[in-house]
């Protein structure tokens, strides 16, 4: 849920001033007048809202995009940049009894700032995806106008960091029935395949994850968390690299890791299955960790390029779910926890 | 019987002292890990050596940073300062802004009446070695070991993990939270 209360920490708009732990650690910078160029530059972010629709039916829920448009040079960040920023925040002012969930961040990469900080992102414009669920009923709802007003704060970064803040509105009308709106459809329609998607709901994997405490007399603070995944329908034409992108921690470190082959043996109705695996190294954990908050993003690309590879989805695996396998087949697909 | 009851005592003693040796050498590893020596805003040397009894934080900081300036405008940090001043809370704030200078921090300083004491690493070593990365970036340091490093709050619940880590360590308790992720 992306319900936001306030933040106290952004500026005015549009305000900016430097981070300086970006620059401190690298070589030096050319001189002041290069980093006040940076500043110079106006608004490096901006912001704009798609609708899935024009014409809204109470109670039934349609899909909104924030389109964060950082300019070129500059990127965003995902929501767990690692050393890298802060992910966009959008705060809704819904009327009453309208529910919004979200957002879907689209599948991110990985960046080297300078000082050599791992920061997890986008260097081009990106598509925060939501679902907004009218309120059931309401009072002369046919033909209302229906004006949502959105805040939202963003973190933009070049040599320099930027924090801004946008605001914009949804402007929607309900009837009877939801009529479209094609250029919110187009523009979410060419983004739906950038989203991962749960690990229950991408069809032909098995999984096994796997936690592993480091020994301790008391409360667990560290340990290894093993994601194992392998293919067992039909594979794509094309071969497949993964990335994997741990979610951050409240409280803790999380490691990044490599992605390497894993094998699992044939077992009952399921074959041999050649997948992958990644280890995460977990440290400074919080006294109230859980394991079974752990969760991941595995991002297939074709050989050495970056992008989507057909009937391979990206994918979340949350410790919590503990899907096992879930079948190639679609329609009623049998789920099996792992016990764990 | 007895020869080898008394080598075996002997290997024993050798064997804890070794082991002792080892803790020593960590220990002295770690301290050096955050140890520092700093320049202030008044030209004196700020030595990690001088606080050895000390509860000291370092809060990595950036006058021109929109992260920074709301901490110290709210007087968030100067009354977390003062609070824990008396209970032998030694705060640092450290600049390591290659382009800011001494004048730029006194006037921020002067302009949010800061009265701790404000380091310059402008050259970044220190800032390196700690892995400061974020402004505000704050570390707690106990008998040269870092106890909490990350975000001086969150930024959504408010919750101030400095305070919470100089609470523990004030109580003898183990930090809950050793590690947050800086924003900034």
């Amino acid at each position: 849920m992306s319900i936001q209360s306030d933040f106290p920490i952004v500026p005015p708009v549009m305000s900016r001033a430097i981070l300086a732990l970006l620059l401190l650690l690298v070589t030096p910078v050319s001189g002041q007048d290069g980093i006040l160029d940076e500043l110079e530059e106006q608004d490096p972010c901006s912001v704009r809202v798609f609708s899935s629709v024009r014409t809204y039916q109470p109670g039934v829920s349609f899909e909104v995009g924030v389109l964060v448009e950082p300019k070129p040079g500059w990127h965003g960040y995902w929501h767990s940049a690692r050393d890298g920023g802060d992910a966009p925040e959008v705060i809704w002012q819904l009327p009453e009894g309208w529910k919004v969930s979200g957002p879907d961040f689209p599948v991110p990469e990985r960046m080297v700032e300078p000082g050599d900080l791992i920061a997890i992102g986008y260097k081009k414009p990106f598509l925060l995806r939501y679902r907004i669920r009218p309120a059931e009923t309401e009072e002369d709802s046919e033909n209302l106008d229906v004006e949502i007003p959105l805040h939202v704060t963003w973190q933009v970064c070049k040599t320099t960091c930027i924090y801004g803040e946008n605001q914009a509105t949804l402007k929607i009308r309900s009837g009877e029935k939801p009529t479209g709106n094609s250029e919110g459809s187009a523009m979410l329609q060419r983004w739906k395949d950038r989203y991962p998607v749960e690990a229950s709901a991408a069809r032909g994997f098995l999984y096994d994850l796997k936690w592993f405490p480091d020994a301790s007399t008391g409360r667990v603070r560290s340990g290894t968390w093993v994601v194992c995944w392998g293919r067992v329908g039909p594979r794509p034409a094309v071969a497949t690299n993964w990335f994997a992108f741990p979610h951050g921690l409240k409280a803790g470190v999380i490691s990044e890791a490599t992605v390497k082959p894993w094998v699992r043996k044939a077992e009952g109705q399921i074959p041999e299955v050649r997948g992958w695996q990644v280890s995460f190294r977990l440290e400074e954990l919080g006294l109230d960790f859980q394991y079974r908050n752990l969760s991941a993003t595995l991002v297939p690309a074709p050989g050495k390029a970056k992008g989507p590879v057909p009937g391979m989805p990206a994918i979340i695996v949350r410790a919590l779910q503990a899907v096992q396998f879930v079948p190639p087949e679609s329609g009623s697909g049998e789920k099996k926890g792992n016990g764990r | 019987m007895r020869t080898i009851a008394l080598f075996l005592v002997l290997l024993l003693a050798i064997g804890a002292g070794f082991l002792h040796a080892d803790e020593k050498s960590e220990d002295a590893k770690k301290a050096s890990a955050t140890s520092f020596e700093l320049k202030g805003l008044d030209g004196k040397t700020y030595k990690s050596a001088d606080y050895k009894d000390k509860i000291i934080v370092l809060e990595w900081t950036e006058s021109g940073c929109p992260a920074v300036i709301p901490l110290y405008k709210t007087k968030k940090v100067q009354n977390l300062v003062t609070t824990y001043k008396p209970k032998g809370v030694q705060w640092f704030s450290v600049c390591s802004t290659k382009y800011n200078t001494v004048d730029g921090l006194k006037k921020f300083a002067k302009k949010y009446g800061v009265e701790h004491k404000v380091l310059t690493d402008f050259d970044g070593k220190v800032g390196k070695k700690f892995g400061a990365k974020r402004t505000p970036h704050c570390f707690v340091i106990k008998d040269g070991k870092v106890l909490y490093q990350g975000a001086f709050d969150d930024r959504k619940s408010g919750e101030n993990y400095v305070k919470k880590a100089i609470d523990e360590i004030l109580a003898g308790k183990d930090v809950s939270t050793p590690r947050t992720r800086p924003y900034g």
